[in-house]
C-alpha cells in the first residue's frame, strides 16, 4: 500500500464524533402512524381546528400516494409503523432565563459547540435551538421584536400568529407535493417560523440548531420563512444525530417566499449520523426544501454542505415567479464508506429576466454513491432567462461512485442555460506540486479539497464557513489542518 | 421488465398480430433466425411501446404519436418514374444496396461479393449462417422496445463485412425507401455491420420516404461489431415525410484498440428517435460519436446516446448540435457510463442547441455515472439564440438578415460537421443543412 493510500484510506474510515445520547426524559407517543397520532400531536400542540383538518388531510393523502424509487439510492423498505412520530423532552415549564435550561440539554449544546451562553455573550448568533421536536429555547427573541421580526418556533406561531401561518402555510409546498412533504404536512411536531416586515433588514443570523435525540424516533419539523417586501434575512440551520445502529428517518420541509425585492440566504451545514463503516445505522434524510420568490427583484439563495446521514434525498429548489428575480444553489456533498447521497436543485423560471446559478461540488470516498440531479426549467414566458450549472465530482477512492443527472428543459429561444460537469480524483501532479514544497501527502489533500470546495465556503456565513470547514476536515479524518 | 409502462395495448396486439401472420410465411427459413424472432417477439410483447413514464421516454410521447394500428406493407416495389439517383449521397466509389421497406430490391442494388468484402442481403450470402454469430449479439431487446420489435420481424438483414487487414475501397450506401401508398403501414430494416482484424470500412445508411406515401412507421436496427484493431465509419442520414415516425437502435460493439466513428444527421420527419449504444469492451478503443439535428414545424427530434465504458484507457467524444425552428421539439439525452473496472478512461460530451423560434422547445439531460475514479469525465450543456452581436456585425456589412442568420447557424452546426472524415459528404451535408435552414421558420 502507498503512501497515499493509506491516507486515502484513514481519511474515508473516519469514526463519527458527536455520537452521543442526552440522558433527557422524553414524553413520547406511541410507536406507528394513524389519524390518533396526528389527533394527538395537534393535540398536544393545542392546534387550533383548522391545522387539524389541514393535517388530517395531508395524512389521507399520504396514504394514497406510493413511496417514490427514482432516485439514485437503495434502502430497505421503511416500516411506517415502527416510527415514534412525537418526542419531546419532558420538563416543558416555561424558562426565564438560560440558567433554567436543563443543564443535560446544555450540556449538549456544549458539546455541539452552539453554547447558548456564549452566543449570547457574543450577541451575535441568534439560536432556535430544536431538540427531538419541540424547541427548547429561543433566544434572542426580543432583540428581534423591536425590528418587528418574528423569529419562534413553529408551535408558538400557530398560537401568536395563526393569521400568517394560514396564509403561508403549505404555500410553496402543498401537502400533496411528494411522499415524504405529504407525510411531513400530517405528522409535523414542531419548527421554526420567521417573517421579516417590509423593509427590515435582519440585523443577526438566525440560526436553528436540530438534534434528533430519541432512538426511532423521527425528526418532522417544518420551517416557514417569509421576507416581505425590501427584506433581508440570512438563516441558519444545522443537525447532528447521536450514534444509532438502527435507521432514523427525517423528512423536513422548508419553505421560503420572497416577496417584492425581499432576500432570503438560508444556510445549512448537515451532519446527521451517517452510520459506521458497513453502512449499518445513520440518518435517512428525505427533505423537501422550496423557495419561491414571489416579487420583482427578490432572491432567494441555498447554500449546503453536506456531509452526514446514510442517505440524502433533497432538491432545495427556487420558483423564479417574480420578473428579474434571482436563485441560487451552492452545495458541497461528501459521501464516505457506505453513504449515499442524491442531491441537486431545481430552478424553475417563470418570470422574465429570471437568473439562476448552480454550484455542486461532490465529493465521494469509500464506497459511497454521491450524485446530482438537477432541473433547470424556463418557462415558455420566461423571456430573457439565464442559467449557469457547474457540477463537479471528486472521486476519492476506487469503489466510490460519483453520477450526474441534470435536466435541462428550454422552452424559450431568448434563454441562455449553460451547464458543465467535470469528474476526476485528486491528481497526482497536484499532490507531488504539494509534496515538493514541503507539504505531506495528508496535508495536501486537505489544501485540494478545501480549495476544491471554496466557491461554496466562501458563500456561507463566517461562523459557519468555520465549522463547514472543520466538519470536512472530520469527514476527511485529519486530513485538513 | 416489471418497471416498464405497457403502452397503448391495441397497437402492441396489432402489431403481434401481424408477426404472427409474418412467422406462419417465414417460419420455414432457418431455425436459429426463428428462434432469434420468437426471443424478439416475446420481448416486444413484454415491454410493450414505451410511455411517457417511461425515463427513457419521458420527453418523447411514442404512444400517442403512433396511434392506432400499423399493418405490414404488400407493395415492395419503386413506383415508376422515380430516380433513384435523387436518394444518393455518394456517386462515385460506392457499393448501393436499395431496400424498400426493409425488403431489399436486387434490380436496384449493386452487389459485392468479394475476397475482402462482402456487401449483400442475407440471402445472397450463401454462408449466413456464420453470422448466426452476429446477428442479435449486440441489440439489446430486453431493454430497447423497438429493438425487439424489430427483431421479432427479422427478414433478410443486409449484411456487410470486412475481412481481417482488409481496407474496404468502395464506401458502401445502404438506401432505406419507406411507405406505401396504403395506410399506416410499418417496416423493420436490419444492418449487420462486422470487421475482422485491421479491417477498415466506411458505411452510409439513409432513410427516406417514398413519394406520396402515407402514414408510416419504420424501427429500423444496425449492429456493428469491430474487431481488433478495425476501424468503421458509420453515417446515419434521415430525410423522412412529416407523416413518418422512424425509430433508429444503432450498436456498437468496439473491441481492443478499434475505432468508430459515428455521425447521426437528422432532418427530416414526424417523429424521430435515434438510440446510439456504444460498448468500449476492450482496452485502448476510441469512439467519436457526432450529430445533428434540424428540426422544424412541428417536427419532433429524440437523440439517445450511451456510451459504455467497460475497460480501461478507452476514449470517448461527442458532439451534438441542434437548431430548432417552427414549433419543433428536439431531446437530447447523453449519457457516459463508467465501469469500476475503466480506470484512465477519458470520455467528453458536449451538446448545443440553439432555439430560432418562440414555439421551439429543447429538453436535454446530459449524464455522467462514473464508478471508477482515476477518469477524466466532463459534459456540457447550452441551449441559447444567435449572438445579436453577430447579427449586427454581419448585417452592418450589408448582409441581409435571413442571409445572415443563416451564416450564424451554419458555423454553429459547422463545429459538427467537421468532425465527418469524409469530406465528399461533408460539402453533401453542409448543402442538405443550408437547404433546410432557408425554410425553417424564426
Amino acid at each position: 500500500m502507498t503512501e497515499q493510500d493509506k491516507i486515502l484510506e484513514k481519511v474515508t474510515s473516519g469514526e463519527y464524533k458527536w455520537g452521543f445520547v442526552s440522558n433527557i426524559e422524553s414524553d413520547n407517543a406511541p410507536k406507528g402512524l394513524n389519524e390518533d397520532i396526528v389527533r394527538f400531536i395537534s393535540a398536544k400542540k393545542n392546534e387550533p381546528e383548522w391545522l387539524l383538518e389541514w393535517r388530517l388531510k395531508a395524512f389521507r393523502n399520504w396514504l394514497k400516494m406510493t413511496e417514490p424509487k427514482w432516485p439514485n439510492v437503495h434502502y430497505p423498505e421503511i416500516d411506517f409503523q415502527d416510527i415514534i412520530y412525537y418526542s419531546a423532552p419532558k420538563p416543558k415549564k416555561q424558562l426565564n432565563s438560560l440558567d433554567e435550561l436543563d443543564p443535560e440539554i446544555k450540556a449538549t449544546f456544549d458539546k455541539l459547540g452552539i453554547s447558548l451562553l456564549e452566543q449570547k455573550r457574543l450577541a451575535n448568533v441568534a439560536v432556535d435551538a430544536v431538540i427531538d421536536s419541540v424547541s427548547v429555547k429561543t433566544t434572542f427573541r426580543e432583540t428581534l421584536s423591536e425590528l418587528g421580526i418574528i423569529f419562534c418556533s413553529f408551535s408558538d406561531a400557530v398560537q401568536e400568529h395563526p393569521e400568517l401561518i394560514k396564509k403561508y402555510l403549505g404555500s410553496v409546498v402543498p401537502p400533496s407535493d411528494n411522499y415524504y412533504a405529504a407525510l411531513n404536512s400530517a405528522v409535523f411536531s414542531d419548527g421554526s417560523f420567521c417573517y421579516i416586515p417590509k423593509g427590515v433588514r435582519c440585523p443577526m443570523e438566525l440560526s436553528t440548531y436540530f438534534r434528533i435525540n430519541s432512538a426511532g424516533t423521527g425528526q418532522f419539523e417544518r420551517t416557514l420563512i417569509v421576507a416581505d417586501e425590501g427584506a433581508f434575512v440570512s438563516y441558519l440551520e444545522g443537525c447532528t444525530a447521536p450514534m444509532r445502529d438502527e435507521n432514523q428517518l427525517h423528512a423536513a420541509v422548508v419553505e421560503i417566499v420572497s416577496h417584492e425585492e425581499a432576500e432570503v440566504k438560508y444556510s445549512t451545514v448537515q451532519n446527521w449520523y451517517p452510520g459506521d463503516k458497513n453502512g449499518k445505522g445513520g440518518i435517512y434524510n428525505f427533505v423537501t426544501k422550496r423557495g419561491i420568490c414571489l416579487g420583482n427583484r427578490s432572491k432567494i439563495s441555498w447554500t449546503q454542505v453536506e456531509t452526514g446521514s446514510a442517505i440524502t434525498w433533497k432538491y432545495p429548489s427556487v420558483i423564479l415567479k417574480g420578473d428579474n428575480s434571482v436563485g441560487e444553489f451552492y452545495s458541497v456533498a461528501v459521501t464516505n464508506n457506505m453513504q449515499q447521497a442524491d442531491t441537486g436543485t431545481k430552478m424553475i423560471h417563470l418570470g422574465k429576466n429570471t437568473r439562476s446559478t448552480i454550484i455542486s461540488k461532490g465529493i465521494s470516498g469509500g464506497k459511497s454513491d454521491n450524485s446530482y440531479r438537477g432541473l433547470v426549467k424556463i418557462h415558455k414566458n420566461a423571456h430573457h432567462a439565464r442559467n449557469f450549472s457547474q457540477c463537479d465530482s471528486l472521486l476519492l477512492g476506487d469503489k466510490c461512485g460519483a453520477h450526474t443527472f441534470p435536466y435541462l428543459e428550454v422552452h424559450n429561444k431568448s434563454a441562455r442555460v449553460e451547464h458543465e460537469a467535470t469528474t476526476s480524483k485528486v491528481g497526482e501532479d497536484q499532490i507531488f506540486y504539494c509534496n515538493q514544497r514541503g507539504i505531506d501527502t495528508e496535508n495536501a489533500i486537505g489544501l485540494i479539497v478545501n480549495g476544491y470546495c471554496k466557491e461554496v465556503f466562501n458563500q456561507l456565513p463566517m461562523e459557519f464557513a468555520v465549522e463547514a470547514q472543520k466538519l470536512l476536515a472530520i469527514s476527511l479524518e485529519g486530513s485538513v489542518g | 421488465m416489471k418497471n416498464k409502462v405497457i403502452g397503448n395495448t391495441d397497437i402492441v396486439s396489432g402489431i403481434l398480430d401481424e408477426q404472427n401472420e409474418f412467422t406462419s410465411v417465414y417460419s420455414k427459413g432457418q431455425a436459429w433466425l426463428n428462434e432469434l424472432r420468437i426471443a424478439g417477439k416475446n420481448a416486444f410483447s413484454e415491454q410493450g411501446v414505451p410511455k411517457f413514464k417511461d425515463e427513457e421516454w419521458k420527453y418523447t410521447h411514442i404512444a400517442k404519436a403512433l396511434g392506432e394500428h400499423y399493418h405490414l406493407p404488400h407493395t415492395y416495389s419503386l413506383p415508376a418514374n422515380q430516380d433513384l439517383s435523387n436518394y444518393k449521397l455518394l456517386d462515385a466509389n460506392t457499393v448501393t444496396l436499395v431496400y424498400i421497406n426493409g425488403i431489399p430490391v436486387p434490380e436496384l442494388s449493386d452487389k459485392l461479393i468479394s475476397e475482402g468484402v462482402t456487401a449483400a442481403p442475407a440471402s445472397d450470402v450463401e454462408n449466413s449462417s456464420e453470422f448466426k454469430t452476429f446477428l442479435g449479439s449486440v441489440a439489446d431487446i430486453s431493454n430497447h422496445n423497438f429493438s425487439a420489435c424489430n427483431t421479432a420481424f427479422l427478414n433478410n438483414p443486409c449484411i456487410i463485412n470486412v475481412k481481417a487487414g482488409v481496407q474496404s475501397p468502395k464506401t458502401i450506401q445502404i438506401i432505406h425507401l419507406l411507405g406505401t401508398d396504403d395506410n399506416d403501414s410499418m417496416c423493420f430494416p436490419r444492418t449487420l455491420i462486422h470487421t475482422e482484424k485491421g479491417a477498415y470500412v466506411e458505411v452510409v445508411e439513409s432513410y427516406y420516404s417514398l413519394p406520396n406515401s402515407n402514414q408510416n412507421f419504420c424501427a429500423a436496427v444496425t449492429e456493428i461489431i469491430e474487431e481488433e484493431n478495425s476501424h468503421v465509419d458509420y453515417y446515419k442520414y434521415e430525410d423522412v415525410s412529416d407523416s413518418t415516425i422512424l425509430t433508429t437502435n444503432t450498436y456498437f460493439k468496439l473491441q481492443r484498440d478499434s475505432r468508430s466513428e459515428s455521425f447521426t444527421f437528422s432532418l427530416n420527419g414526424k417523429l424521430i428517435r435515434n438510440d446510439l449504444d456504444i460498448k468500449l469492451t476492450a482496452e485502448n478503443g476510441h469512439a467519436e460519436l457526432h450529430g445533428i439535428y434540424l428540426p422544424n414545424g412541428q417536427q419532433h427530434f429524440d437523440n439517445h446516446t450511451l456510451v459504455d465504458h467497460i475497460s480501461p484507457h478507452c476514449y470517448s467524444n461527442e458532439l451534438y448540435k441542434g437548431v430548432m425552428g417552427g414549433s419543433a421539439h428536439a431531446v437530447f439525452n447523453g449519457k457516459v457510463y463508467v465501469r469500476r473496472d475503466a480506470q484512465k478512461t477519458n470520455a467528453y460530451q458536449s451538446n448545443n442547441n440553439i432555439l430560432l423560434s418562440d414555439e421551439a422547445q429543447i429538453d436535454t439531460k446530459p449524464q455522467l455515472e462514473i464508478y471508477a475514479d482515476d477518469v477524466k469525465c466532463s459534459h456540457g450543456a447550452t441551449t441559447g439564440q444567435l449572438d445579436d452581436d453577430a447579427l449586427f456585425y454581419l448585417r452592418a456589412r450589408g448582409i441581409g438578415e435571413n442571409e445572415a442568420r443563416n451564416l450564424l447557424v451554419t458555423a454553429f452546426s459547422g463545429e459538427a460537421l467537421n468532425e465527418i472524415p469524409n469530406e465528399t459528404l461533408r460539402d453533401v451535408f453542409a448543402d442538405k443543412i443550408h437547404r433546410k435552414l432557408s425554410v425553417m421558420s424564426h
